[in-house]
């Protein structure tokens, strides 16, 4: 009964939802190597219509298929480059082409990310700051300097010496959708398998600025408002109608 | 529930707090030995939509994005000449050392707009325009002659290895934290007399980013209204 309300609200639902996600997009405009999001809807359940017969009901022809519910499927996200911003920072550092830093966290996890922001810790290591240590070929990078050359290898050396510190060791996968967003610019890789060498190389004094397009969120976003308000409409008509049969009941 | 009004109220918030740090650079495109800021943004926390929370899923919503921290960019700037024998520049790296008579806490700046000033020893002394004594390479303050003139010692230059996380005391003034390690004493460097290191801001840069960051806030606002529109249909639709 009153299927109707649900295929419009659901619709409603689901709009909602995309425009949360939008309006994530939207807040990151500015995140350094923020990477956006799409939400993906599906239809639940594809059904088929079937015409039976007025007097003879053994037969029933399929006439076409109908959904009941919109719902939202999954979150995918772009993992296309954003463009290079130069800051001048010594530790500044993009990515160019494939490949995340690793950062290990307090509790020992490590988790990836492409905002090369670092600072420094109070012990000295290279650090993405309330994350945790940024990993190198042979662990945490302790420089205790800021004075420091990063090769497009990710070698760092000091610059008034030309003392070898460490370098960077970026990280790739060959399948993105393993990839868990954490929150704070990181990603967590569910499938140990995945990882592969990384075939980007880094820049030094500069980031990556978020990939999120400004053009794209704002069409996005007033598409989904606009199907938001269609389907609110048809719940009102057909609340209406229904209210009509329930009329037409009580005449009788 | 619809927690867009509320992503994009943070994300607004977080590039007002964007347009302060701007605004702070603008206002001291003039101000010698001045060192830019950059703010720096991440995303926070993603939950799942349909899972209980702690499960991966890929069905999560975002909420929203902080302004994480201010980086200080230490660059150098072009010097400007002053005529003027109490003003000083420093040419590559380092810091002018200046301890506060009030409470002996040694500060470091670019800004070398010095003067004389005469103290209760009845000695002219060479100071900032906030009054703090300019320390020499011996870290004492620095005795000018009665002519105001022809000082025998020179502003010691001071340098870190570590720069990063210096904190802000305002009035140009920077003071070192732990991690920034001891002042170094940098023997050879000499301060050049009659000119002032300008302001690393840049009216041009700083101006696109404002430009930029005023487009951004106004988008999140618009989401704001959006969402707010969404809200009214939803209550209008009985």
């Amino acid at each position: 009964m009153f299927k109707g309300f649900y295929m419009a609200t659901s619709g409603m639902l689901t709009q909602s939802r995309v425009l949360n996600n939008i309006s994530n997009n939207m807040s990151n405009v500015s995140t350094p190597g923020y990477k956006g999001d799409t939400l993906a809807t599906a239809t639940f359940e594809d059904m088929l219509i079937h015409r039976t017969g007025n007097k003879d009901k053994s037969v029933s022809t399929p006439l076409n298929t109908s959904s009941m519910i919109k719902t939202a499927d999954e979150l995918v996200t772009n993992y296309s480059d954003g463009m290079l911003e130069f800051t001048e920072r010594p530790l500044d550092v993009a990515v160019q082409g494939k490949g995340f830093f690793q950062i290990q966290t307090a509790e020992g996890d490590t988790l990836y990310t492409r905002n090369g922001s670092f600072n420094v810790d109070n012990e000295g290591y290279l650090c993405l700051q309330h994350i945790g240590r940024v990993l190198g070929t042979d662990g945490p990078i302790q420089l205790g300097t800021d004075k420091i050359n990063i090769q497009e290898d990710g070698s760092i050396t000091q610059s008034d010496t030309g003392e070898t510190l460490g370098k960077l060791n970026l990280m790739d996968f060959a399948d993105y959708a393993q990839l868990q967003k954490t929150g704070e610019g990181m990603f967590r890789n569910t499938d140990a398998a995945n990882q592969t060498a990384a075939g980007g190389s880094v820049t030094q004094g500069a980031i990556e600025r978020s990939n999120v397009v400004a053009m794209d969120e704002m069409l996005s976003m007033m598409t989904s408002q606009r199907a938001f308000q269609s389907a609110g409409q048809i719940a009102k008509i057909y609340d209406e109608l229904m209210g009509r049969a329930i009329e037409l009941a009580s005449l009788s | 529930m619809d927690i867009s009004f509320y992503t994009a109220g943070v994300g607004a918030k977080a590039q007002q707090a964007k347009m302060d740090v701007l605004g702070n650079n603008m206002a001291n495109v003039n101000t010698a030995g001045y060192k830019r800021q950059s703010a720096g943004f991440v995303d926070l926390l993603y939950s799942n939509i349909r899972e209980p929370e702690a499960t991966d899923t890929q069905l999560k919503v975002g909420s929203g994005t902080r302004m994480e921290k201010t980086d200080i960019k230490f660059t150098s700037s072009g010097l400007q000449s002053t005529d003027n024998p109490t003003d000083y520049a420093i040419t590559g790296e380092g810091f002018f050392a200046v301890q506060d008579p009030a409470n002996n806490q040694i500060y470091y700046t670019r800004d070398g707009s010095f003067q004389s000033s005469l103290r209760a020893d009845g000695e002219f002394y060479l100071v900032t325009g906030g009054g703090q004594l300019v320390l020499d390479k011996e870290v004492q303050p620095i005795k000018l002659g009665k002519d105001n003139a022809g000082t025998e010692k020179l502003p010691g230059i001071f340098d870190f290895q570590l720069k990063d996380g210096m904190l802000l005391q305002g009035n140009n003034l920077f003071s070192p934290v732990a991690k920034n390690g001891p002042p170094i004493l940098m023997e050879d460097a000499q301060p050049t007399s009659g000119y002032l290191e300008m302001s690393n801001a840049e009216v041009g840069d700083e101006m696109v980013k404002l430009i930029e960051t005023q487009r951004a806030y106004s988008m999140n606002l618009k989401m704001i209204q959006t969402a707010d529109q969404i809200e009214e249909i939803i209550n209008n639709l009985r």
